[in-house]
């Protein structure tokens, strides 16, 4: 055959792509891909819409898509800008004042809001304390608040009462019972009063030196947040406050979630990847023919290779572009089944999941489909006089490219280097571990063939005959195990997090302000009232003034939060055992009769003033100073809702500084009364109800919990493709078998028996390996990425080799039946 | 296999014996009517039509005629891996065509032993494991010993663990003998049996080939274009576009 110039080519190529289309090897192929990209893209949108919905969902806990703040007024300027882009902006100020009401002044937390306050989730307003609440559209009208119950408890006061606000009188004229944003301050102490933000002037509150709070509030779609977000200076002393940055506990639910789903989608590319390897060694070894024919003519390797490049390349963008076209299609059945909690609105996504799952789905295509097909150009032209014609080895290598172009693809894909890194270093160790595995296993198993009866024998030879192909075999498959392994290994234990972390009996009172001497009296008060064993924490407000002799300079610090961390008073606490919702990162907790004089401060804050372990501290504690070492550094899980301090001391060292005491409750919810009961009796002890807070938060968790259960499920169907490619991959060869068996005398359920155990074998063997490497790699997906604690439900790891086992061989056995219905005469005709 | 037959030492002389008992006149095979065609884009294609013989036990039939003629068509029909469009194929007076899948692949297995052109050995199978592997398929406890002793028949033995790629065609060919004829059938079908061997392979093949049927009185039912091979057969069945124009 001369050399044909490039058009010819591709002509060849397309003609032939025409032909082996009609061929189950390429259709096989062609499906393989298009699935994955289906499964890729609508995991991918899926995931997209899921992550905003989250965030939406978010926003409605800071009333607002994004908000700008600072300790002054905010520039016009952003204001007109967000306004430019499409953004709706609404002006809140905050600020703590003395607020009186018959004579009476109370410490109050005071927000004014403008005309279009909340942008975002529900204000709830009720006429009186007893009305039934209403959904607010805006704030109070000018010359009107809007108080929460612990004001009206404080003051004594009702509806229509006036208050004196700064030097202005204004008319309480509602009772808040929800707050979207009051969740970040719920720890705060006062009472709240929203009011108009045109009355503020005439209050005379808004001085020089006066501790305000500004922030201006954001809403609008996600093409106005970003184009605002674009290019923004901040001037200084403002700050970006973004949903994720509002509520730390929810922040850390979002990652998570984040982090699982982009391995979720990393986990259906390697999928992909794994079926269309396996596809296409399947093809190459069909063509192997059609290459010594084309080689006898005359055709150079190179042209060869190139034909079959393009043909791939052209099969990749028509496959490609049907997933792409599919992914969309069930993404919206996803959405459709979602549709109550991912909005009326659907996030947009943009068409970037659909490009990604295209280039995608070529790349993968490319990176696992040409390293078979390479194979091809050491086929012989004398390959054409013999049947077996030795294109032997490179299989393990065509899965080390692949997951070499993972490398390259998946950061990118899944936006987390970190989650990526990890994942693909176990993807490595899984690859390693399972073809090292399999071929030692294939080794041993070649010594029970001698010994084995009919079923095993078949079963065993089939496996023998081509160990490179069995090892790839058991290696792909293994890899797809353990991949779904990992996820569900980890997936349950970032479930149980969750659900371990926000318990049904959670609690959602806090009492503080406890004097010492009331401390037996509420303990009896709320074991009276079915509350079992309530727990009291000392707390003393200190100062920190000084790290190792240094005094604290909060200037010192860039950040405003931690500026302000190093300004206020501190909680401190005293403990002898360690809490159970905390965890010891750096140092030891103190033993029983230790030296009094010691801390543990809660890691995080100790990073952000730069407190190491080793350091003394000094606090001024009511105009005295304690000083102490930090001998242990501690993780915190805020999200346990339970009472916990940033400082911690052993008995011993803080009994002589004044002290109130807190504790926490679950408030049986038919027992409303028994916090009016208890503010009469204690009235110096301040209630904090964050019932609804942890009710917002639980919503969100368990929404969170569907996304990954969906996801997941989507990507076990990924695994469940990867299955149909192994098996169909050597399916000439078992339809060929079937009908030697069935020429001489084999019943159907003979044939099955003899695939069983060849499948059982196969996949056995793969889920054994799968399973300890997946164990190994989801650990440290747990620890390192998720910075969870990998307590595996180990009943996964024989479940999910029995289900390896189980789909494998039913899906062996579906191929049997197709085989066992393949026409006897015309199969040994072809085959001859 | 029944326990008076494992007691006689030699297992072809045994097999002489029982097939002796048969009445030669039983017809082994009898075709009604035999019609097969199939769907092409040109039409309806008729490959085999009207068909009608009678094989008599330990007869030998050689089938021939011209490539497309049928021959193979109608060996499957006979041997029912393939069921006719018309008509009827009775093979031990039971009609195939009422046979499900299973049941024709037990009358097979029982009475039927195959030899194709192509040999058609499973390649991941040594030759002893493809001798084997019609006796294990019905449950022969003695399957190894008996493979064994049919690829002694053949000349074989010493290459019994070897894999059919490592063996040459006419070594695949009398192994696939020895398959066919480890269960003594009482028919035996070869489809141009010779057609991918050189002379002097075939003639060694095809001795063995009427050595053994003639040692287990098994009726040879023959397709091959091969006159001098059709010759050595008891009758002759030519056919020409699916018919039968002599025979």
């Amino acid at each position: 055959m001369a050399e044909a110039g490039a058009a010819a080519l591709v002509r060849l190529a397309l003609r032939a792509l025409r032909r082996d289309l009609r061929g189950a090897q390429f259709v096989l192929i062609a499906v393989a891909v298009a699935l994955a990209v289906a499964a890729l893209t609508a995991v991918d949108l899926v995931a997209a819409r899921v992550r905003g919905a989250l965030a939406q969902q978010s926003s409605q806990l800071m009333a607002a898509d994004l908000a700008l703040i600072g300790n002054d007024p905010l520039p016009a300027g952003y204001t007109h800008r967000a306004r430019n882009v499409g953004l709706a902006a609404n002006d809140v100020a905050k600020l703590r004042s003395m607020v009186s009401f018959d004579e009476q002044l109370e410490l109050v937390e005071i927000k004014a809001a403008g005309a279009g306050y909340p942008l975002r989730g529900e204000l709830r307003v009720a006429a009186s304390r007893d009305a039934a609440p209403r959904t607010a559209r805006a704030g109070p009208a000018p010359g009107t608040v809007w108080v929460d119950t612990r004001f009206l408890d404080r003051f004594g006061s009702g509806a229509g009462d006036t208050v004196i606000v700064g030097e202005l009188p204004l008319r309480i004229a509602g009772v808040i019972t929800n707050e979207p944003d009051r969740g970040g301050e719920m720890f705060s102490m006062a009472p709240r009063l929203l009011m108009n933000l045109a009355d503020l002037p005439a209050t005379g509150l808004v001085l020089p030196g006066s501790r305000m709070r500004y922030e201006l509030l954001l809403a609008g779609s996600g093409e106005a947040l970003a184009a605002f977000r674009t290019g923004l200076e901040l001037a200084p002393g403002v700050k970006l406050l973004t949903p994720a940055e509002a509520r730390p506990e929810l922040r850390t639910a979002l990652d998570r979630a984040g982090q699982f789903l982009a391995l979720a989608a990393l986990v259906a590319l390697v999928l992909a990847g794994v079926a269309i390897l396996l596809a296409a060694d399947g093809f190459a070894r069909e063509h192997v023919d059609m290459v010594a024919l084309l080689r006898t003519l005359g055709a150079s390797r190179g042209r060869i290779l190139a034909l079959f490049a393009i043909e791939l390349g052209a099969l990749g963008v028509l496959a490609a572009g049907a997933g792409c076209a599919v992914g969309y299609g069930v993404h919206f059945a996803l959405v459709a089944i979602l549709g109550d909690w991912l909005g009326a609105t659907p996030a947009p996504v943009g068409f970037a999941p659909l490009a990604r799952g295209l280039v995608a789905g070529i790349v993968a295509l490319a990176g696992f489909g040409l390293p078979p097909l390479w194979r091809l150009r050491a086929v012989p032209a004398a390959a054409i006089l013999r049947r077996d014609p030795g294109m032997q080895g490179g299989r393990l290598g065509g899965l080390v490219l692949g997951l070499a172009v993972l490398v390259v693809l998946a950061p990118w894909r899944s936006g987390a280097w970190q989650t990526t890194a990890w994942a693909l270093a176990g993807f490595a160790l899984c690859l390693a571990g399972l073809a090292l595995a399999s071929f030692v296993l294939l080794v041993a198993l070649a010594g029970l063939r001698p010994r084995a009866g009919v079923y095993l024998a078949a079963g065993l030879a089939t496996l023998l005959r081509h160990r490179a192909r069995s090892a790839l075999q058991i290696t792909s498959l293994g890899l797809g195990i353990a991949a779904l392994l990992i996820l569900g290994l980890v997936r349950s234990d970032l479930l149980a997090q969750w659900r371990a972390s926000l318990p049904a009996n959670a609690p959602d009172q806090f009492l503080i302000n406890i004097q010492p001497a009331e401390g037996a009296a509420i303990t009896g008060f709320l074991r009276g009232h079915g509350v079992a064993e309530p727990e009291l924490y000392p707390m003393i407000r200190g100062r920190l003034v000084a790290i190792d002799d240094r005094p604290v300079d909060p200037a010192r610090y860039a950040d405003a939060r931690t500026r302000g961390l190093a300004e206020r008073e501190f909680n401190l606490s005293v403990a002898t055992e360690l809490k159970p919702d905390n965890r010891i990162d750096a140092g030891a907790w103190w033993s029983a009769g230790a030296d009094p004089a010691q801390f543990s401060i809660e890691t995080d804050i100790a990073r952000d003033l730069g407190i190491r372990l080793g350091d003394t501290l000094t606090y001024r504690i009511a105009e005295k100073t304690v000083t102490a070492r930090v001998t242990s550094l501690r993780h915190v899980s805020w999200d346990s809702m339970q009472v916990n301090f940033f400082v911690v001391a052993p008995p011993g060292l803080l009994e002589p500084y004044p002290a109130t005491l807190i504790t926490s409750f679950k408030l049986p919810p038919a027992d409303r009364t028994l916090l009016r009961d208890l503010v009469k009796r204690f009235p110096s002890v301040s209630v904090i109800d964050v019932a609804a807070v942890i009710g917002q938060l639980r919503t969100m968790m368990d929404r969170a919990a569907r996304a990954i259960e969906l996801v997941f499920g989507f990507t076990v169907l990924a695994g469940v493709v990867v299955l149909l490619a192994a098996v169909q991959a050597t399916q000439g060869e078992r339809i060929y078998t079937a009908v030697i068996w069935k020429t001489f005398g084999a019943e159907r359920r003979q044939l099955l028996r003899a695939v069983s155990v060849e499948f059982v074998l196969l996949s056995g063997l793969a889920a054994l390996v799968a399973s300890l490497t997946a164990y190994g790699a989801g650990w440290a997906f747990a620890t390192r990425v998720l910075k969870i604690a990998y307590a595996p439900d180990l009943a996964i790891l024989p479940a999910g080799i029995a289900l390896a086992i189980l789909g494998v061989a039913a899906a062996g056995v579906y191929a049997i039946r197709l085989a066992w219905a393949a026409p006897v005469q015309s199969v040994l005709r072809r085959t001859g | 296999m029944t326990s008076a037959a494992r007691a006689v030492p030699n297992p072809i002389e045994q097999a002489k014996q029982i097939r002796t008992n048969i009445r030669v006149s039983t017809p082994i095979i009898v075709t009604e009517n035999l019609r097969k065609e199939f769907a092409s884009p040109e039409g309806t294609l008729v490959v085999v039509d009207d068909i009608n013989i009678r094989v008599d036990a330990a007869d030998s039939v050689a089938i021939v005629g011209a490539s497309g003629s049928g021959k193979s068509t109608l060996l499957a029909l006979l041997a029912g891996l393939e069921l006719p469009s018309a008509g009827r194929v009775l093979v031990q007076g039971e009609d195939l065509s009422r046979l499900d899948e299973d049941a024709r692949a037990r009358l097979r297995g029982a009475h039927i032993g195959f030899v194709f052109q192509q040999f058609h050995l499973l390649p991941a199978y040594t030759a002893l494991e493809n001798a084997m592997l019609p006796l294990e398929l019905a449950g022969e406890k003695d399957a190894r010993t008996i493979a064994l002793a049919a690829l002694e028949a053949v000349g074989l033995a010493a290459r019994r663990d070897h894999l059919p790629r490592q063996l040459s065609g006419g070594e695949q060919q009398r192994v696939a003998l020895a398959r066919a004829c480890c269960r003594r059938p009482a028919l035996l079908f070869a489809d141009e049996p010779t057609g991918n061997l050189d002379q002097h392979t075939a003639a060694s093949v095809i001795d063995l080939l009427f050595r053994m049927s003639a040692d287990f009185a098994t009726t040879l039912v023959l397709v091959t274009h091969d006159e001098h091979l059709a010759a050595r057969c008891a009758r002759r069945i030519r056919l020409d576009a699916g018919r039968i124009v002599d025979g």
